[in-house]
């Protein structure tokens, strides 16, 4: 149905000449849309969990050694790194606000965590300054392991001498040394410190789990070669060595890869929409040259919404990593699906809702962040450590404001 | 398609003939236009939005939602927390050329403090002492107990003392109809055809780019979407959920997510039998399938407590009852009841209520006729009286005369749920109390540690399912859609038009 309003849409949309949009036939859409064989020869190995692959299925597909199952690895190692990344913003944005507003809970282990965190992200400097914060922590090992830490470059493993925190750091970095996080996960998706405070408790979870989830995952991903690489993928085509090759696709059609110099949400949006104003009108070409079989497989799968939506997210990353936030939010919202908003489906992937958390967490929208990371916790349990950290930065920096409810 | 196209448009031919023409200006919509422009008196979204255009605050939110200096040039905090100075920004002008003065902030909060104005928003300066004018641009406020960063608290909408007689308002003053902001946008009029006309601020502090607003009363809410679609709107605040996937495919409408933090309610009346019975409460939540209730509303998450799943606060070990007839039927049979006729009956007396509900919420007619249907049902009969805007204030909100209510709240990003349940919270209509309660949201409200506060609110989550003095509905999807001719638009998440003089037209 949404398909079909799309093609809709496309009245609405400028329309190219054929030669204009020549580029984007080589699109593994367009390929498959036009030799169905080669789809069913590129899952033949796995049909079951290629099935998964397009479903975002991501829990389901873990273990599983096939092309598919490791196409699963890669996205799930993405999405381990993303959280990585919104878990280490919210920890030093958590640390520094506290800081500020009342001063350091006296005896607490969060500048510990503060200070790990930014270790295991490699900022040693701002690691540094936290850690020696910790030097009052009322937990001896805390303290120990702060100490050690502080004077260890990140990526090495100070000496653990019985220490439960540095043993800790070991082990991430055995785990991502052999691509084997073990059990280390738990620390993402329950508290590794109950600290007790006045009448309630401080829980933390491990700021190092998702970096070592991540290698994992990458390490059973492997490589992926010709069609099964992209199937599904926000790279639309390969190259003649294998490679990905977006800009023989997008550059002819005048779409800019560079992320641009400011970070203005108006830009991503008018991106958006020339993208759309060139995917419009091949979709109903498409959809109107291939074979009945093809139809079938552009409408069932919904393969020309799921492949913007890949290219979206995709988008969205690249803005974040040129530090560009506003871009990526708008880049996720415009991707987003929004008949199961709040579903992981064949164009809702879950790294589209980390993008979307992270996007908000970086414009100063805590709060909406966690919209996007409930998606997550529901699908993963390990998403529970991140959302509950963000979930404690979005109170305190509400703790001094006043609340306003109105009706409707 | 062609057919279907054409349909559509007759269906919205009537409505198309009363609106204006696309110009330069922005139309939008909204269910209701505002019954009273006076921040003082605020209660509803579209009050809200509306003030966000033609007032300011001393402080307002950034683009990052950081705290912002609005009317204020520069503060300063005293050593101990307990005052500042504030001086404002010069050369500042209200809507009609007055200037802006300190005067006119130690007027708009005696106002709200003032006992007999009965500001529904009284609560946002009770923990000011004292305001002073220090001269003409200066304001020296006092508080009651320290303030780290008094400035988060300084959001409410400064009024003109020279607009009225005195600090004692009334909602009929004629402000109301006449109101004079130092907003970004001046009213210019109240149009025959119930719309609303906003112009420009010509002195806005930094300019204002969108030269005509206009809201427009569209209370049919199937037809909003319609409208936009074909252009006779260029902006919707709330799109029903149903209508999410068929502009999300239209190339001339972008969505924005918006007022997120909301959710639906069947509040009782506790003071009145037989709702002060919690048994009768549970079994009445027990006897509706709110699922269902849901269905034909759009997409949405059903909640067990006041908040959304998505809140720090949310409970999620808290068990989401359900429908469950069985057990309701073992409630109300240890609450006195007997259904042996058929309708559920104690000493002689059915169980019956009268469930109101406002008139312009989006969707109540459906959900409350499947209500009414469902509890019909089961035994229970419910009359319906949906309520004007004039009749829900004084009914709901003053009178507190009502037997169960149905509507919905909308919190911004603290979602304080205080007024609410607390047993003095001005919005607790259906006066619940429990002292527990009351504890948790005192120790929410004076916490330090983030941890506190979520812990304390998530007990609050625990008992209130536990009591429930409403049955907690569901929160929808909610975005809204602007015609791809505005550009440059961000949408705050709970204000809506606070960045809206940075908004331009293609």
């Amino acid at each position: 149905m949404v398909f079909a309003l799309a093609l809709v849409a496309c009245e609405n949309a400028a329309e190219d000449t054929v030669e204009e949009l020549g580029p984007l036939d080589r699109t593994w859409v367009a390929t498959i849309a036009r030799s169905p064989a080669r789809f069913t020869d590129a899952i033949a190995d796995d049909r079951a969990g290629w099935v998964m692959v397009h479903n975002h299925d991501l829990v389901r597909l873990e273990g599983n050694g096939s092309t598919a199952g490791r196409r699963g690895a890669a996205a799930r190692a993405a999405l381990h790194d993303d959280l990585a990344r919104i878990e280490a913003e919210a920890w030093q944005r958590l640390g520094k606000r506290w800081e500020a507003r009342s001063g350091l809970p006296e005896g607490s282990a969060l500048p510990f965590f503060v200070g790990l965190a930014a270790w295991d992200a490699g900022d040693q400097e701002t690691a540094r300054g936290w850690l020696h914060r910790a030097s009052g922590a009322d937990d001896d090992d805390i303290r120990g392991a702060a100490l050690a830490l502080a004077g260890t470059p990140p990526g090495n493993a100070p000496s653990p001498d019985g220490n439960f925190w540095l043993q800790r750091v070991q082990a991430h970095i055995d785990g991502r040394g052999n691509g084997d996080a073990g059990d280390l996960g738990d620390g993402a998706s329950s508290p590794v410190l109950r600290e007790h405070a006045d009448g309630h408790e401080r829980l933390f979870h491990d700021p190092m789990a998702h970096r070592t989830l991540a290698t994992a995952h990458r390490a059973a991903a492997g490589t992926v070669e010709g069609l099964a690489a992209v199937l599904f993928s926000p790279c639309p085509a390969l190259d003649d060595q294998g490679a990905c090759d977006a800009a023989s696709v997008w550059q002819p059609l005048g779409l800019s890869l560079e992320a641009g110099d400011a970070d203005e949400a108006e830009a991503a949006r008018s991106w958006v929409r020339a993208l759309d104003a060139k995917l419009d009108p091949w979709a109903k070409r498409l959809h109107d040259e291939v074979s009945d079989e093809g139809r079938e497989l552009l409408l069932q799968l919904r393969l020309v919404p799921g492949f913007r939506a890949q290219v979206l997210l995709d988008r969205a990353r690249q803005a974040l990593r040129a530090g560009h936030p506003r871009q990526a939010q708008a880049y996720a919202q415009l991707a987003l699906d929004l008949e199961h908003p709040r579903e992981v489906s064949p164009v809702n992937a879950p790294g589209l809702y980390a993008a979307l958390a992270e996007a908000n967490l970086r414009t100063g929208h805590t709060r909406e962040a966690l919209d996007a990371l409930q998606v997550l916790t529901d699908l993963l349990p390990t998403v529970a450590g991140v959302d509950e950290l963000v979930g404690d930065l979005a109170v305190l920096e509400g703790l001094d404001r006043q609340g306003d409810s109105k009706e409707n | 398609m062609a057919r279907k196209t054409f349909a559509a448009a007759a269906l919205v031919g009537v409505a198309l003939v009363a609106l204006p023409a696309a110009g330069q200006g922005l139309r939008y919509a909204e269910d209701l236009a505002p019954a009273i422009v006076n921040p003082l008196f605020t209660t509803t979204m579209s009050e809200a939005r509306v003030n966000e255009l033609l007032f300011s605050g001393l402080y307002t939110d950034d683009q990052d939602l950081a705290t912002s200096p609005a009317l204020v040039a520069y503060a300063s905090l005293a050593d101990d927390q307990l005052s500042m100075e504030l001086s404002l920004k010069p050369d500042l002008r209200w809507h009609d050329g007055q200037p802006v003065t300190a005067d006119d902030v130690v007027f708009t909060i005696e106002a709200m403090r003032d006992d007999d104005t009965l500001s529904t928003e009284a609560g946002r300066v009770s923990w000011i002492d004292e305001a002073t004018a220090v001269d003409s641009g200066t304001v020296r406020l006092t508080f009651t107990t320290p303030q780290a960063t008094p400035e988060d608290k300084l959001y409410f909408k400064i009024l003109p003392r020279h607009a009225f007689d005195s600090t004692t308002v009334s909602r009929s003053d004629a402000f109301r109809t006449n109101p004079v902001g130092s907003g970004p946008y001046r009213l210019a009029r109240f149009n025959d055809d119930n719309s609303i006309s906003f112009t420009p601020h010509s002195t806005f502090d930094g300019g204002v780019g969108i030269s005509e607003l206009v809201m427009r009363e569209v209370s049919d809410k199937n037809y909003q979407a319609k409208l936009l679609l074909y252009e006779s709107l260029e902006a919707l605040v709330r799109v029903l959920p149903r209508d999410l996937a068929v502009l999300q495919n239209n190339r001339k409408v972008e969505l924005y997510p918006y007022q997120t933090n909301s959710w639906w309610y069947v509040g009782f009346n506790l003071e009145r039998a037989p709702f002060d019975d919690v048994r009768v409460r549970s079994a009445l939540s027990m006897l509706i399938d709110v699922d269902a209730l849901l269905a034909p509303v759009g997409t949405g998450e059903v909640l067990s407590g006041p908040f959304v799943k998505s809140s720090p606060f949310y409970n999620h070990d808290v068990p989401y009852d359900g429908y469950d007839p069985g057990e309701a039927s073992r409630l109300l049979q240890e609450a006195g009841f007997d259904n042996s006729s058929g309708a559920w009956m104690r000493d002689g007396e059915a169980l019956t209520f009268t469930l109101n509900a406002h008139q312009t919420l989006e969707s109540s007619q459906e959900v409350v006729i499947n209500l009414q249907s469902q509890l019909q049902n089961h035994g229970v009969e419910v009359s319906v009286d949906f309520l004007d805007e004039a009749a829900w204030k004084s009914r709901v909100w003053r009178e507190r005369d009502f037997d169960a209510i149905l509507s919905q709240w909308s919190f911004d990003r603290n979602e304080d749920v205080r007024e609410q349940l607390h047993s003095d919270g001005l919005r607790n209509f259906g006066g619940y109390e429990s002292e527990r309660v009351d504890e948790l949201l005192d120790t929410a409200r004076d916490a330090s540690d983030p941890f506190a506060k979520k812990a304390a609110l998530r007990e609050l989550h625990a008992v209130v399912a536990q009591d429930q003095p409403m049955i907690f509905l569901w929160t929808l999807d909610s975005y809204a859609a602007l015609s791809t001719r505005v550009s440059d638009v961000v949408i705050h998440p709970f204000y809506f038009f606070t960045f809206v003089n940075q908004w331009r037209m293609n």
